[in-house]
């Protein structure tokens, strides 16, 4: 059976019913704006089954009290001519008109569209050739630049001719773009090269590539010995790490896109310095480090190769944590960290992040007046 | 490990109800494809680092989950579910270091054994967990490498994992400058310690390998000592077996995990 479920505002409280015995005023329904459609009912609830003849003889009769709407009217003319005993209702009412939805009308495609192209935009370029065919590329341009000025200032390499047969790897530049804080600071763009580090050959470009980094329980051991003391915590971050390590191995590299040297073309980079993306980046960076830190007088637990301390003349230790580019300094007097900061400030470019709030992810807390140093 | 089968509020790490075996791993094809939807290994990496960094309380649920890391079924990924729970309700719990109040800068270890913990390969399980200055700084819940033939066996060899890891925290901890006397390493299980003190020859213990002797030569040395204790008051029991909840929380308050 038929029937139809209706919003009805009349009732009180407003609330559906279902209903077979139902007329549209489709005057209103046509012209309002609103999303409700204007409903004329006629009976509440019918839940007799009722013959559809009798409704539509029901439908006759009622039209003249109604707003007589053209399609009504012609229907029941219709009616009219037609034998009352071969009416059917789904069969003989007039066709309704058609009108797309208003969510596919022109104007909305172009605006999805258009949102759509604004998202396209806001994506990093992938290539060098999107970035500089990009809206900023101008942008894009000066990071890169900057970025090659940072390597030839780290001679990181020299541009040789390469012997016939030797592998050249290649490189690529990654774009990145990091939204400032809030509104505060604009939009930052970075660009770095990176070697494709996956088409070295173990054995000819790298020998080892195992980098150490910290143990959990190493790092649990010093902030119990920081809270035992109550010692000063600091954390530092190095910038660029990777590209601090020296190399040993020969790796020829090709010339960054878009910044080939005119009149060399032919030549490559001999790579001096480690750069990302190479395999043992992250060993020679560990052990430019470590030389760096022996060569002051600390020395590397025997224990965990990632920890390393120094004993002060009056009794107490100055203690260093690395894991890759991340570290933390304890120590009781802060003028020793930031003597050990002024010194590694002066080798590495460091970034001070203060007394250590966050270790891999873990988050420290200090109670100092009640000697308590929570981790969660 | 807390069993309780029914926990709304999910206090513990894991409920009785999970009952961990390869046969409730996909049988057939279609389950497999189900199954295939499901990112069980990286919810378990994800669950895994948390335990690594501070939660030592689910270490015993992990162990459990990722045996079934190959081929996870419906079960094990509720179970995963479970854990996920757990760590959504009291999920300020931390690890507190204390300032040194006269009591002790040593390490304590506790050790504890489950004899044929897993029910697949009939495998015991070593947990431990160290202590310096009552705030846990190491633990683990893990499957030994041979299966055991006795309780004792299985503990013996518990004890001398647990040596050793506690011969490396005493080397890192006196590098770094604080002194340790005499490493005292806890243990619930009495035959265990007699066998490792006393080299008396039997029976029953004559297969086992030179390789858990290795436990004898450092007791012997006077620099570890295991002392029995109360099965009541062991923190590593808190990774074994089915034990209460007033009991969870005593072993969270011994090991210094509390509440932030």
């Amino acid at each position: 059976m038929k029937g139809y479920r209706l919003w009805c505002t009349d009732l009180h409280p407003p609330r559906f019913i279902i209903s077979r015995d139902v007329k549209f005023n489709e005057s209103t329904m046509l012209h309002s704006s609103k999303e409700v459609r204007d409903v004329e009912k006629e009976d509440n609830i019918n839940k007799q089954v009722e013959f559809k003849v009798n409704s539509s003889h029901k439908l006759d009769t009622d039209t003249s009290k109604q707003p007589v709407q053209e399609e009504v009217q012609e229907y029941v003319d219709k009616l009219d001519e037609a034998p009352l005993a071969q009416c059917n209702l789904a069969r003989d009412r007039t066709r309704r008109q058609i009108k797309p939805p208003q969510r596919y009308v022109q104007a909305d495609v172009v605006s999805f569209a258009l949102s759509v192209a604004e998202d396209i935009e806001l994506q990093d370029p992938v290539t060098y050739r999107e970035a500089i065919t990009s809206n900023e590329s101008s942008q894009w341009i000066g990071v890169m630049n900057e970025e090659l000025q940072s390597l030839y200032k780290n001679r990181t390499w020299e541009l040789v001719k390469p012997l016939k047969g030797q592998k050249v790897i290649g490189c690529k530049w990654v774009f990145k773009k990091k939204d400032g804080s809030s509104g505060v600071d604009a939009t930052r763009y970075k660009a770095r090269l990176v070697a494709k580090g996956f088409s070295q050959r173990g054995g000819i470009d790298f020998n080892k590539v195992f980098s150490p980094v910290v143990k959990h329980s190493s790092i649990r051991v010093l902030l119990s010995i920081v809270a035992l003391f109550d010692l000063e915590v600091e954390q530092l971050d190095v910038k660029t790490a990777f590209l601090h390590g020296d190399l040993e191995e020969q790796i020829y590299m090709k010339q960054p896109e878009g910044f080939v040297v005119e009149g060399k073309e032919d030549h490559a980079c001999l790579l001096k310095k480690s750069l990302y993306g190479l395999k043992q980046s992250p060993r020679q960076w560990y052990k430019r480090f470590d030389s760096f830190m022996i060569g002051h007088n600390y020395s590397r637990s025997n224990y965990d190769s990632c920890v390393y301390h120094k004993k002060l003349l009056d009794g107490t230790y100055v203690y260093l944590v690395l894991y890759v580019d991340d570290m933390v300094i304890a120590s009781k007097s802060i003028y020793e960290i930031n003597k050990l900061k002024t010194l590694l400030n002066n080798e590495f470019e460091m970034k001070n992040l203060g007394a250590a709030k966050k270790i891999l992810g873990t988050e420290i807390h200090r109670d100092r007046s009640a000697g308590k140093l929570y981790l969660s | 490990m807390i069993w309780n089968a029914k926990c709304e509020a999910c206090e513990y790490s894991i409920s009785s109800s999970f009952q961990m075996l390869v046969a409730l791993s996909p049988q057939s094809t279609k389950e497999e494809e189900q199954m295939s939807h499901i990112p069980y290994a990286s919810a378990v990496g994800s669950i895994m680092y948390a335990m690594v960094c501070t939660r030592l309380d689910i270490s015993q649920a992990i162990s459990m989950v990722s045996r079934y890391m190959g081929n996870p079924g419906k079960m094990h990924w509720q179970a995963v579910k479970w854990i996920l729970r757990y760590l959504r309700g009291p999920k300020d719990i931390g690890l507190v270091f204390h300032k040194n109040h006269n009591t002790c800068s040593n390490i304590v270890g506790y050790v504890d054994s489950d004899y044929t913990g897993d029910l697949d390969k009939r495998i015991s399980q070593t947990r431990y967990v160290f202590m310096l200055s009552e705030s846990a700084i190491s633990w683990k819940a893990t499957l030994q490498s041979t299966i055991a033939l006795s309780t004792t066996e299985g503990e013996y060899m518990a004890a001398a994992e647990t040596v050793k890891e506690a011969i490396w925290l005493r080397s890192l901890v006196d590098n770094l400058g604080l002194k340790q006397d005499i490493i005292v390493v806890y243990y619930d299980s009495q035959s265990a310690i007699h066998l490792s003190k006393n080299q008396m020859y039997h029976e029953r213990t004559k297969h086992i390998d030179v390789r858990y002797h290795f436990l004898r030569e450092i007791i012997s040395q006077g620099n570890i000592i295991v002392r029995r204790i109360g099965t009541s008051d062991n923190a590593a029991d808190m990774f074994t077996k089915t034990i209460l909840v007033s009991k969870f929380q005593h072993c969270l308050d011994i090991i210094g995990v509390c509440i932030i």
